[in-house]
């Protein structure tokens, strides 16, 4: 059965309504800024941006050894990432949450290396090494119930001794999301699965990479303006024409009124033709011609259109 | 911004795609993620929290992906299920502390845009008429333009049962429309 053509397209029988409110909803999409937020958010559920970078092609029984080679990878990637997200937010508030998130992952999952949390954070860390702090005490010594009772440690999973959860532990990852049945979105900072990739190198490096990343100053919080927005369709435009669309739609959305109106249009036009929604690009050439008769875009519209009669 | 040459060439090649951080597959989807999500019936205000859960699972499943379906296929696998736990679940829950601050009033985003929430608001009225099911390939078909293979793939249905889904949902959709437009709103 061929696939019937989609109600936002003309042509498809559905109302003139309907398809305006299918194309207008599209463009809803998520904020540089949320999606920065969220990548922070990530970063501290998956325990630190070494995690979170690293690539997790190679399977739990490979884990060990492409640690290395995961490794290397991670710094590239981390290097793309960096740039691609154009931020990753570590700057202020995000920073701290990240870096306290990646510390979080670091008590609860990796005592070993606890010597080398900034003091602030031995006192919620329930198995502090001597050596770290001016506090003695054997980790033996201290119950979990020593742990100040903060909202932080209130949000971490508590205790030195708090085995894995048993999903974590035995659980195979087949299984139908049992994180999502189970628990509120907010506790996502139970330990992953150990084996999911190279655990303690992923949790060597993640909290060194927060605390020292150069990305910390890179960005303040700043809107898109339209050429932002115009600038990232433009640059999808060849990848991946349908998020070019996206964010023209996005940017018509926006900025309504915005001085880049042409621009946008010879993008949206562009991304249409591109995806082989030739009648779409063609009535939207049209209204374009309508609406600016003397563009000098006009030939390169001209030429779209016929390039893909 | 978006490096979506890089990451698309990844992401498409043939067979299991070798070496994907989740960063990757945050970045490239991420927002369509969170975009299907909402039409899925999650409220704005939990959107973030149930994207942040999706890329969770993401991240726990990434090595075991074997390339059975695009990238992007299997990401809508993950945000139906999801999304139908949050709203299973959704009753007996209350939330608790938060670590971000809400999304303010005042955040300059596209989605502020009064026209486009009235839009969004206007068609998730139609859409909450329409079972999850067939919400589910109506929103991935129609909104996503995912192709009916694929809506098949991520919903994990034969072809045939998305096939009327997706006839049933959108007679559904277009009366909710004429019903509107007879009323008087316009839809």
């Amino acid at each position: 059965m061929k696939d019937p053509r989609r109600l936002r397209e003309i042509g498809s029988g559905s109302s003139d309504a309907l398809r305006d409110l299918l194309r207008t909803v599209r463009s809803e999409l998520p904020s540089a800024r949320r999606r920065d937020r969220l990548a922070t958010r990530l970063i501290g559920a998956v325990g630190g941006r070494g995690a979170f970078v690293a690539t997790g092609g190679g399977g739990p029984s490979a884990a060990g050894a492409g640690a290395a080679s995961a490794k290397s990878a991670a710094g590239l990637v981390a290097g793309v990432w960096t740039i691609g997200v154009g931020v990753l937010v570590l700057a202020s508030a995000g920073a701290a949450l990240a870096v306290r998130h990646a510390m979080d992952m670091r008590t609860t999952r990796a005592p070993a290396v606890i010597a080398e949390a900034p003091s602030s954070l031995d006192s919620a860390s329930p198995r502090a090494s001597p050596s770290s702090s001016g506090v003695r005490s054997t980790p033996e010594a201290r119950s979990p119930s020593d742990s100040p009772s903060t909202a932080r440690s209130a949000r971490v999973i508590p205790g030195p001794t708090a085995p894995l959860p048993a999903s974590a532990a035995s659980a195979p990852l087949s299984t139908a999301f049992p994180l999502a049945a189970a628990r509120p979105p907010r506790h996502f900072l139970e330990p992953r699965d150990p084996g999911a990739m190279g655990a303690s190198d992923a949790v060597a490096e993640a909290p060194s990479v927060a605390r020292t990343s150069p990305v910390d100053v890179v960005q303040g919080e700043k809107p898109d303006t339209e050429l932002d927005l115009l600038g990232r369709a433009r640059s999808a435009l060849a990848s991946d024409p349908s998020i070019a669309l996206a964010i023209a739609d996005a940017a018509a959305a926006r900025f309504p009124a915005g001085a880049l109106a042409q621009e946008r249009e010879m993008i949206a036009i562009d991304a249409l033709t591109r995806l082989g929604r030739t009648p779409d690009a063609s009535a939207r050439a049209a209204s374009f011609v309508e609406r600016y008769p003397t563009s000098a875009y006009r030939p390169r519209i001209d030429s779209l259109i016929r390039a893909n009669p | 911004m978006f490096i979506s040459g890089r990451v698309t060439a990844l992401l498409r090649g043939s067979g299991p795609p070798a070496a994907l951080s989740t960063a990757q597959v945050f970045e490239e989807h991420v927002s369509f993620a969170w975009r299907v999500l909402r039409r899925l019936g999650i409220a704005e205000a939990d959107a973030d929290d149930v994207c942040q859960e999706v890329f969770v699972v993401v991240h726990r499943k990434l090595p075991h992906f074997a390339g059975e379906s695009s990238v992007r296929t299997w990401v809508y696998g993950i945000c139906l299920r999801v999304a139908s736990d949050h709203k299973r679940l959704a009753h007996v829950r209350r939330e608790v502390a938060t670590d971000v601050p809400p999304e303010g009033s005042v955040d300059p985003v596209q989605e502020d845009t009064a026209a486009l929430r009235q839009a969004c608001a206007r068609l998730d009225a139609i859409l909450d008429t329409l079972d999850d099911t067939k919400r589910a390939v109506f929103v991935l078909y129609e909104l996503e333009e995912l192709t009916m293979a694929d809506v098949a793939l991520a919903i994990g249905c034969p072809l045939q049962t998305a096939y009327s889904r997706l006839h049933a949902a959108r007679r559904a959709v277009e009366a909710a429309v004429a019903l509107a437009r007879d009323e008087g709103a316009t839809p």
